[in-house]
């Protein structure tokens, strides 16, 4: 086969490719440095550059057993990186998962190759796509991964979990044409972002939120395919990849950020009218010029998917608007705030809209039909238990429901009772201490 | 028969056994200022060998470097066979009296070795059978995690509201993944913490008196959170270890799974010497740390050098931590300094406000409480700029409020990542790519180009104070006769970025705080007329042309940095620049010392550039911290200046002479010397067992607020220091010594000191400090053990001693 069809060097791979070096230049140099005191710390280096430019092939592959090779490697880097980062700990439950996700893809390759079947091939995708994207009930490998260094969180987070979306976006011709995989889709995304969302509500160690933060995450750019925003996914993924993997780089910096408060001054007591007028300034002419942005310059369709979109994303401004207009120290200040958030969403719907355009991502054929009814409503019921969960922590903080999902969200990422190693006073071994000469057969 | 007690006195009951049982561990400061302290601190009075023996293995921990680690010693020759003859015969004449060290003293050393290394080596002080964690570790680790920390969660646990046993009791009750009839229990239970204990005490059928015993091993189970537990009841007091065994314990009985078994005692075993493994130890231990000992105080003088220094131009005092001893001696040698030791919150036990801030913090050693407030106020005039520095500390929070927008709202986060992603990517890259070139220094919470400000002492201290304080800070420094025109104070503090443990680097005396602002505030002090006109009537004359300046050492660039200059006359700024160019000398001849040792660093000529670690994100290593600290002088600097002591001693400046009442030795030996065996068992217990004293690697820690760290998704707290701090991947940097107190004062004083101070008693007789004092004849050094006074030999002579010890390896890495 000529090496032309092999890899393909399309829009969507050329912005995966920024994604992945963007990722490699943050993250390699930082393994180098960080993991000078780790045992494997050479080894996990290796394996950080090995995850990442398997994830680089995927996003090139233009054959699908070629993306299959990719993939594989791509598992056996990730797993290479776990066990000798985060010993046995670090893998117990990543190895079954992926290799289970790995399986499914070969199957699905083969379900291609022999033709017909497309929705077998279709649901075998989804299957993989969800395990790698650490949708529930798979989300568990993804919070062990934590044995490992912050190095390796972080090309798991900015690449490795990326290859769901990656496989999903490149495949989606066939998807489309499988109501049955669209609707397991929506279904896990749906799943994934509602109980990601809590997860990283309640979570108060900053790696465990980022985890969970992922799986929400990963739920929403899913739901995006389910739906037939590709070029909306691809985004998201990309962004989040740079979002997730800098925030895991910098998750040692809580203790400053803490004392940055403290030497801030007090906050000022704002009576309630006020605070309403603050958040109204920080909010409003954000979310009025995200809406008017996308609304002239959107490429895509102006249909009730893209509104969900649209609602997301003004959610996320004026969330950030209203904190910082409250955080402000006077109304000029707060109004500044206000001004500064209308030009930033301005400019991100720009640029979206820009960026969507050049992509130029297969949608579905007959938009009007659409992927069916299915993935709508259950994005529909994940956005309004989003909205429900907000509401009963504004509300009844203390009830009865509200402490029922408190107690989901802390149990979210497993127990691991009796297996993880643990630091306590009957900690397993000695033969865990990684790093410690003494008492190590010297 | 406690059931037919009366309720309350049975929750008193239960109360009691709590508070005993809480003394498994010494409470863990967290991480927002961390403080060393000596893990097993509650059984300092039982000495260091029953501490080995007891308090540690409680904790699943060992006291001492395993037999294998020792051994590697012997072999690379860090230990020699003289020194662990030397060590065993010592051992076996404490062991068994005059008869033991009889029955050894015809054998030769090496024989003598030989029969002390033919026992099969088994891990000495190795913890009991080591049982996995279990359901109940399992669920009470995720609750303190959730409820120790409430404030890092956007929907926190409602402690706020019900207590750290209320809550749990809400949310267990409701919890779908327990067991229904697991859950109705935990809803019946009592609604406080202490009658819950009560009950579920009564329900395992304990017998009163192994309760506490039973609690105990319980705490133990979750040393992290118990030391955790018991810092937050000593200090905002709104858990106890009552609350943390209420939950344990009601769990136990709803889960019904029963309290176990006390351990059953372990058999000793003894070596062909008859010493069992806590006296194997000791005698390694010994072993270990004679060459350190001997290599130490050949260089401490045991009389004043025979030349007298000319007047010096500046004298800087420092504080008292190891990392002075190597800028004091690289300024020295630049030119006619005088510098001495001392506390580095130089007697202001202040809670200090910094400009604008909303929260002040208690920057003083914890053994003291704070007394008064001191707050800092632009200097008149600098309205303006103190306006600006409010408006730019206000927007930074609202730039990092925005930031974290995610937390705030379900839902938020999903197109939040996708807005801020593209400004990440770059940011990220440069960061490590730049590795800390090209970046800005300062932490996030020290604000650059602020006003000129003061701090306002006359508001925080009456006159009579402020005298009061100046007197004790002189006559505790022995500067009743100020020698120099300019006297600088230096605090310390390290610039780190992206490390959790920033703050364990910084002033331990200033309560885990940058050091700048107890500096500025005693300078001030000092420099007033009225101080100074009072201070002269209780005969402390301070010559008028005398200033008193304030400065910071940042310790991972060794930059000194004057912090307040404000007394100095315009016309004298001279001999500030002179003295500035000095220690700008100094601080390149330390780096390039420092980087020979640093992981990493570039060595050799064009300056080595330690301070851009600092502000890598990536770096663990940003500097070795208190690594190595071996010993402590407290003396005149004449005893040591000149010599170099590698930045392993701390080092107190004391005058015997002037000290006729012995006041201010008994303040050294009661804070400073205790301050330093803290850390130093610190450090030492970290390097033992980096797996249960220690925190474990960093790059593996997952911070849950300001409490400190777990390692991974789950678990304990982690306790202690870091490995990067005690550690590279070629083995420990770090030698795990017991501290050598080396007291230039009348031993008849000193006796006094430890006979009417509990504190010291404990630490001399419990084998925690090695305290000698100089000999009668010169050259000879005297060892207090509860015994007594006897002299201390050193084994080998002092030209191997130079020659012997360098066991810091270069790391390539």
């Amino acid at each position: 086969m000529p090496p032309a069809s092999l890899l393909s060097l399309e829009p969507l791979s050329i912005l995966l490719l920024v994604l992945v070096v963007g990722i490699a230049l943050a993250v390699l140099p930082y393994a180098h440095r960080s993991l000078r005191g780790d045992r494997h710390g050479v080894g996990v280096t290796v394996a950080i550059g090995g995850m990442l430019a398997a994830t680089d092939l995927i996003a090139l592959a233009a054959q699908p057993w070629l993306v299959a090779l990719a993939w594989s490697a791509a598992t056996i880097a990730t797993l290479v990186a776990l066990r000798l980062g985060g010993g046995a700990a670090a893998v117990r439950r990543a190895a079954p998962w992926l290799v289970v996700g790995d399986l499914a893809l070969w199957a699905a390759v083969a379900a291609i190759a022999t033709g017909g079947r497309t929705d077998l091939a279709a649901v075998l995708l989804v299957v993989a796509a969800g395990i790698r994207c650490a949708a529930p009930p798979a989300h568990g490998w993804l919070v062990d991964s934590l044995h490992a260094p912050t190095p390796v969180s972080s090309a798991l987070h900015g690449g490795i979990v990326n290859g769901g979306g990656i496989l999903l976006i490149s495949q989606f011709a066939l998807l489309q044409q499988s109501p049955l995989a669209l609707g397991l889709l929506g279904l896990l995304a749906a799943v994934a972002v509602v109980a990601g969302t809590i997860g990283a509500l309640v979570r108060t160690d900053v790696k465990g939120r980022l985890v969970l933060s992922t799986v929400a995450q990963m739920g929403f750019m899913l739901l995006c395919i389910a739906l037939g925003l590709t070029a909306a996914a691809a985004l998201h993924l990309v962004a989040h990849g740079f979002y997730k993997s800098a925030l895991f780089l910098g998750s040692s910096d809580g203790i400053d950020r803490r004392a940055a408060d403290r030497r801030a001054p007090a906050v000022i007591r704002l009576s309630p009218a006020g605070r309403r007028g603050r958040m109204l300034v920080g909010a409003l002419p954000a979310v009025l010029a995200l809406v008017v942005t996308a609304l002239a310059l959107y490429p895509g369709g102006r249909g009730l998917p893209e509104a969900l979109l649209l609602l997301v994303m003004a959610a996320a401004i004026a969330t950030a608007g209203y904190r910082a207009a409250l955080a402000a120290r006077t109304l000029p200040h707060a109004l500044v705030v206000g001004a500064l958030a209308a030009g930033a969403a301005t400019a991100f719907a720009a640029v979206t809209s820009a960026l969507t355009g050049l992509l130029a991502l297969p949608s579905f054929v007959d938009s009007a039909a659409g992927g069916g009814v299915v993935p709508l409503v259950l994005a529909v019921l994940a956005l309004s238990a989003l909205a429900a969960v907000a509401a009963l922590r504004g509300l009844a903080p203390t009830g009865r429901l509200a402490l029922r999902i408190l107690a989901l969200g802390h149990c979210l990422g497993g127990s691991g009772a009796g297996r993880a190693p643990r630091t306590g006073a009957a900690r397993p071994a000695r033969t865990a201490r990684s790093l410690d000469p003494i008492g190590a057969s010297a | 028969m406690t059931t037919l007690l009366p309720t309350t006195a049975r929750i008193l009951r239960a109360r009691a056994d709590a508070e005993i049982a809480a003394n498994v561990i010494a409470p863990y400061y967290g991480l927002d200022a961390a403080i060393a302290v000596n893990p097993v601190l509650p059984s300092l009075r039982e000495g260091m060998p029953a501490a080995l023996r007891s308090a540690a293995p409680a904790l699943g921990a060992r006291g001492s470097a395993g037999e294998s680690w020792y051994r590697a010693q012997l072999d690379g020759g860090r230990i020699s066979t003289a020194e662990l003859a030397a060590a065993i015969r010592a051992q076996l004449a404490s062991v068994r009296g005059a008869g033991g060290a009889a029955m050894v003293a015809d054998t030769a050393d090496a024989a003598l070795v030989e029969r002390f290394l033919a026992t099969s080596p088994h891990e000495a002080l190795e913890a009991g059978d080591p049982t996995a964690p279990d359901e109940i570790d399992e669920q009470l680790t995720r609750w303190c995690r959730a409820a120790l920390a409430p404030e890092a969660a956007a929907w926190p646990v409602p402690v706020d509201e019900l207590g750290f046993y209320g809550a749990w009791r809400a949310v267990a009750s409701v919890d779908p993944r327990m067991p229904r009839s697991a859950r109705r229990r935990i809803e019946e239970a009592p609604a406080a913490a202490d009658a819950a204990l009560a009950a579920a005490l009564e329900a395992t059928g304990l017998p009163a008196g192994d309760r506490a015993d039973a609690l105990r091993r319980e705490l133990a189970r979750t040393p992290g959170w118990t030391a955790y537990v018991r810092w937050r009841a000593q200090t905002s007091g709104d858990v106890e270890v009552v609350d943390l065994l209420a939950v344990r314990l009601t769990l136990r009985v709803a889960l019904e799974m029963p309290l176990p078994e006390a351990p059953t005692d372990a058999r000793v075993v003894r070596d062909a010497l008859g010493l069992d493994a806590v006296e194997r130890a000791l005698v390694w231990q010994a072993a270990l740390e004679a060459r350190v000992h001997e290599r130490l105080l050949s260089r401490v003088r045991t009389a004043p050098a025979d030349e007298t220094p000319p007047a010096p131009s500046a004298h800087l005092v420092f504080c008292i931590d190891v990392r002075s001893e190597g800028i004091r001696r690289h300024l020295e040698a630049q030119g006619p300094y005088a510098t001495s030791g001392f506390a580095g919150f130089f007697g202001i036990a202040a809670e200090v406000e910094p400009l604008a801030a909303s929260a002040a913090s208690a920057a003083l050693p914890v053994l003291l409480s704070p007394r008064y407030r001191v707050s800092e106020r632009p200097v008149p005039g600098a309205w303006r700029g103190a306006r600006s520095l409010v408006d730019r500390l206000a927007a930074g929070r609202a730039w990092r409020s925005a930031l974290k927008a995610p937390d705030s709202v379900a839902g938020a986060p999903l197109g939040w990542a996708e807005m801020t992603g593209w400004l990440w990517g770059p940011v990220a890259a440069s960061r490590s790519i730049l590795a800390g070139a090209a970046t800005r220094g300062g932490r996030a919470d020290d604000p650059v180009g602020g006003p000129a400000t003061l701090f306002d002492v006359d508001s925080a201290l009456s006159v009579e104070d402020q005298l009061a304080t100046a007197e004790v800070i002189l006559r505790t420094m022995g500067m009743t006769t100020p020698d120099a025109p300019l006297i600088v104070l230096v605090g310390h503090g390290s610039t780190t970025t992206n490390n959790a443990y920033r703050t364990a680097l910084d002033c331990g005396a200033c309560g885990g705080h940058r050091g700048a602002p107890n500096a500025r505030i005693a300078a001030a002090i000092l420099n007033s007329e009225a101080v100074r006109a009072g201070l002269a009537a209780r005969g402390i004359e301070i010559p008028a042309e005398t200033v008193f300046l304030a400065a910071e050492h940042d310790t991972v660039s060794d930059a000194i940095t004057i912090v307040d200059s404000s007394a100095l006359p315009a016309e004298r700024r001279g001999e500030l620049e002179a003295l500035l160019a000095d220690a700008v000398r100094a601080a390149e001849e330390l780096q390039a010392e420092r980087a020979a040792e640093l992981p990493g660093a570039r060595t050799g000529a064009g300056g080595s550039r330690l301070e851009r670690r600092g502000r890598d994100w990536a770096q663990v290593y940003p500097e070795w911290g208190l690594a190595r600290n071996a010993a402590i002088v407290i003396g005149p600097r004449s005893r040591t200046a000149g010599v170099d002591l590698e930045r392993r001693a701390f080092l107190h400046s004391y005058d015997a002479e002037a000290d006729v009442d012995g006041q201010a030795l008994e303040t050294i030996l009661t804070a400073p010397l205790v301050v330093a065996h803290w850390i130093n068992a610190q450090y030492y217990f970290s390097a033992v067992d980096p797996e249960v004293l220690g925190a474990g690697s960093k790059t593996v820690h997952n911070l849950v607020g300001g409490a400190g760290v777990l390692t991974g998704p789950r678990g304990d707290l982690r306790i202690g220091l870091p490995w990067q701090s005690i550690g590279t991947r070629a083995g420990l940097h770090h030698e795990p010594l017991r501290l050598l107190a080396v007291v230039d004062a009348p031993l008849e004083r000193i006796d006094g000191i430890i006979q009417r101070a509990d504190i010291v008693a404990d630490l001399v007789h419990g084998d925690w400090v090695v305290l000698v004092a100089p000999g009668t004849e010169p050259g000879t050094w005297v060892r207090r053990t509860r015994d007594g006074w006897a002299p201390y030999s050193l084994t080998i002579s002092t030209s191997a001693a130079e020659a012997a010890v360098n066991p810091d390896e270069k790391e390539a890495a």
